[in-house]
């Protein structure tokens, strides 16, 4: 039979209310790796431009001060943002949170995971690291997609999401 | 790939070349720059009077769309296995489709003019996770599209314990028939007519401009009086001919509602949603209760005024096909949507007040409309018009009527963002001009997103998406202690059920 009880709000378990599992140190190195070779284009570019004939010196003086200052920017920003991402895996969902301005928190059940992905690009694999997918039904975006994990627990992660979401399965 | 095995292939009805025909022809239309270049180079080049050439492309043409449509009807197979529906098909390349049942979410069958004497329909498989409807039927026998219907049916996992009770009534009455009233209505708010108005308004306006001056200028030349009046007559007729266009519009648009919905009945028998309507080709679309993702009630200007809502509900749709098939009620008086609404999600979400003036449904912060009116609206007013300054001088200061216009807009937005959640659903209402009214249940939600930008954080607040099977609903600045318990309630509402959401 059908029921439905009257469950207080207040003694519902809250997603907040956890201990956030911070990501991989070795994601900030490589996020930052990442960004020198932006920045390298950036300044190879500039260089470049040095060769065409004709280029006022005070506007590449200017251009250059702006590129040192986003170098500048984009570089702390790993160091800022990593800290904020994290995630918890509980009995029956999986919470990850990311953010310094816009800041976001995103629930994925296990009973709606359709199915986990992991992967990494040559550079993950030289810092060790891996990226964990979970995919879920829908169309617009249907997927939480977790960077910077250590190769064994993003491993250990998908193994313990799967076992999850195919128990939610077979309970249903 | 299954072996050359112990199943029944069968060909469908000779009839079914007509279906291949019909493909052809529109898959001709669609290319239609494709088939213009040839045929051209065939005039062309080839010598003889026209008549001739006109034979002799017209034969050709039947001969090969015919040949092509035989071979096809010829190439198809189809099976009934077990648990899967097998189709064979191709001419050269062949291909065969195995769709398992307990992928399929509904079927859906065409009636055509003529097979209805022969009592034959083509049948149209919806299933998860592909583009489009993946296979199709053509001219099987009514009956057997039954069967195969009961067949899928008793396939599926079972969504409740009100599933499986004894076979369908033999035809039980429809829970809504439409009559010629409400094809007009339908045809009336459809917006292509008004579309095309819209886009030929500031055509007319700058027309009648031009023909203004054309006419001042006929005055001063001191021409005679008929002179003067024909740019006048040419401004009339002008005038006409966008007013007749529109009407011939508005006239295709009701046509087109007569011939799709057409004695449009809708049926709900045993948990399975149907709909059967259409002119020449009767039109019969099912989908499943407990499929149904998302429901959509929504209400255009010209809706309103005619006291009618127009129904969708959504299922789970692909990557590739967003949205995914639809069922789809044009029209119905308003007040049908709540009992319907009840029934569909029955024995779920029974308390819901499904009225757009519902008393339950509470705002969004009004705080949503200062960075929406700052950003979209006096940024980008404010630095068009400074540029636009450069140029133009004070001839650019009109741009900043930008500003209050979007302001209104966003307030009439806001004015219409409401929610409202229940014990087991979400009501979410929006829109502009047209009203809309979303909702789902909650244990049918696949994420949740709780978003915070800088300004929301300074006042509390949060925005809330809801990820669901066929696209996602959001909410947005609504207070972050109650984001929160709302998440932590449709959490324990997914985790909590045992029942299918698909």
């Amino acid at each position: 039979m059908f029921e439905n009880a009257e469950i207080p709000l207040e003694d519902l378990p809250q997603a907040e209310a956890v201990e956030w599992q911070p990501l991989d140190s070795a994601y900030r190195s490589r996020l930052i790796v990442d960004r020198i070779i932006t920045i390298a284009f950036l300044v190879a570019g500039l260089i470049g431009v040095q060769f065409v004939p004709g280029v006022d010196l005070v506007r590449t003086a200017v251009l250059g001060a702006g590129v040192a200052v986003a170098a500048a920017a984009m570089l702390a920003w790993p160091g800022i943002a990593v800290p904020r991402m994290g995630y918890v895996i509980r009995d029956k969902d999986l919470v990850y949170r990311s953010g310094v301005l816009w800041r976001s928190v995103t629930a994925v059940p296990f009973n709606r995971i359709q199915h986990v992905e992991t992967s990494s690009s040559p550079l993950d694999r030289r810092f060790g690291l891996a990226t964990l997918k979970l995919f879920t039904a829908g169309g617009a975006g249907g997927d939480l997609k977790i960077d910077g994990l250590a190769a064994g627990q993003a491993e250990q992660m998908r193994a313990l999401v799967l076992e999850k979401a195919g128990a939610s399965i077979e309970s249903r | 790939m299954s072996p050359a095995d112990g199943h029944d292939w069968r060909r469908t009805s000779p009839l079914a070349i007509l279906f291949f025909l019909g493909s052809i022809l529109k898959a001709l239309v669609k290319n239609a720059t494709q088939v213009i270049a040839p045929t051209a180079a065939f005039f062309f080049a080839f010598g003889g009077d026209t008549q001739t050439k006109i034979i002799i492309a017209v034969s050709a043409f039947v001969l090969i769309t015919g040949t092509v449509s035989v071979l096809r009807y010829l190439f198809f197979r189809y099976a009934v296995a077990d648990d899967a529906i097998l189709i064979r098909e191709g001419i050269v390349n062949k291909k065969q489709l195995d769709i398992k049942y307990n992928r399929i979410q509904g079927i859906n069958t065409e009636q055509s003019f003529i097979y209805r004497f022969f009592d034959l329909v083509t049948v149209s498989f919806d299933t998860a996770g592909s583009a489009g409807s993946e296979g199709q039927l053509p001219a099987v026998k009514t009956d057997f599209s039954r069967v195969l219907r009961e067949r899928i049916g008793h396939a599926k996992p079972s969504d409740s314990a009100a599933d499986e009770t004894g076979a369908p009534a033999a035809e039980a009455a429809p829970i809504l028939k439409l009559d010629w009233g409400d094809m007009i209505r339908i045809g009336l708010a459809d917006r292509r007519a008004f579309l095309f108005l819209a886009i030929a308004a500031p055509l007319f306006d700058q027309l009648s401009e031009e023909l203004g001056e054309v006419i001042t200028r006929a005055v001063e030349d001191v021409a005679t009086d008929v002179a003067a009046l024909g740019p006048a007559i040419a401004a009339t007729l002008i005038g006409t001919g966008i007013v007749i266009v529109v009407a011939i519009l508005v006239l295709a648009s009701i046509v087109a509602a007569f011939l799709r919905y057409h004695n449009f009945a809708l049926y709900l028998e045993s948990r399975r949603l149907r709909s059967v309507g259409g002119l020449l080709t009767r039109h019969e679309a099912n989908m499943e209760t407990g499929k149904v993702q998302l429901v959509r009630v929504k209400q255009s200007l010209v809706m309103r005024w005619a006291e009618r809502v127009r129904l969708v509900l959504q299922q789970a749709s692909s990557k590739t096909q967003k949205g995914g098939k639809s069922f789809i009620v044009p029209a119905a008086a308003p007040g049908f949507e709540a009992g319907f609404v009840a029934d569909v999600f029955d024995p779920e979400a029974q308390e819901i007040e499904l009225r757009f003036d519902s008393a339950a449904l509470r705002r969004v912060s009004a705080h949503y409309l200062r960075p929406r009116i700052l950003y979209f609206g006096v940024l980008p007013a404010l630095l068009m018009s400074t540029l636009a300054w450069f140029e133009a001088g004070w001839d650019a200061l009109p741009l900043l009527l930008w500003i209050p216009l979007w302001s209104v807009v966003s307030w009439q937005r806001w004015r219409r963002l409401a929610y409202h959640v229940t014990g087991d659903a979400l009501l979410r209402r929006s829109g502009f001009l047209a009203r809309q009214l979303d909702v789902f249940l909650l244990r049918k939600a696949q994420r949740v997103t709780i978003t915070q930008s800088p300004y929301q954080r300074r006042k509390g607040l949060s925005s809330v998406r809801f990820f669901l099977a066929s696209g996602s609903i959001r909410v947005p600045y609504i207070d972050f202690d109650e984001a929160q318990k709302i998440r932590d309630y449709v959490l324990y509402k997914v985790e909590s059920s045992t029942r299918s959401w698909h």
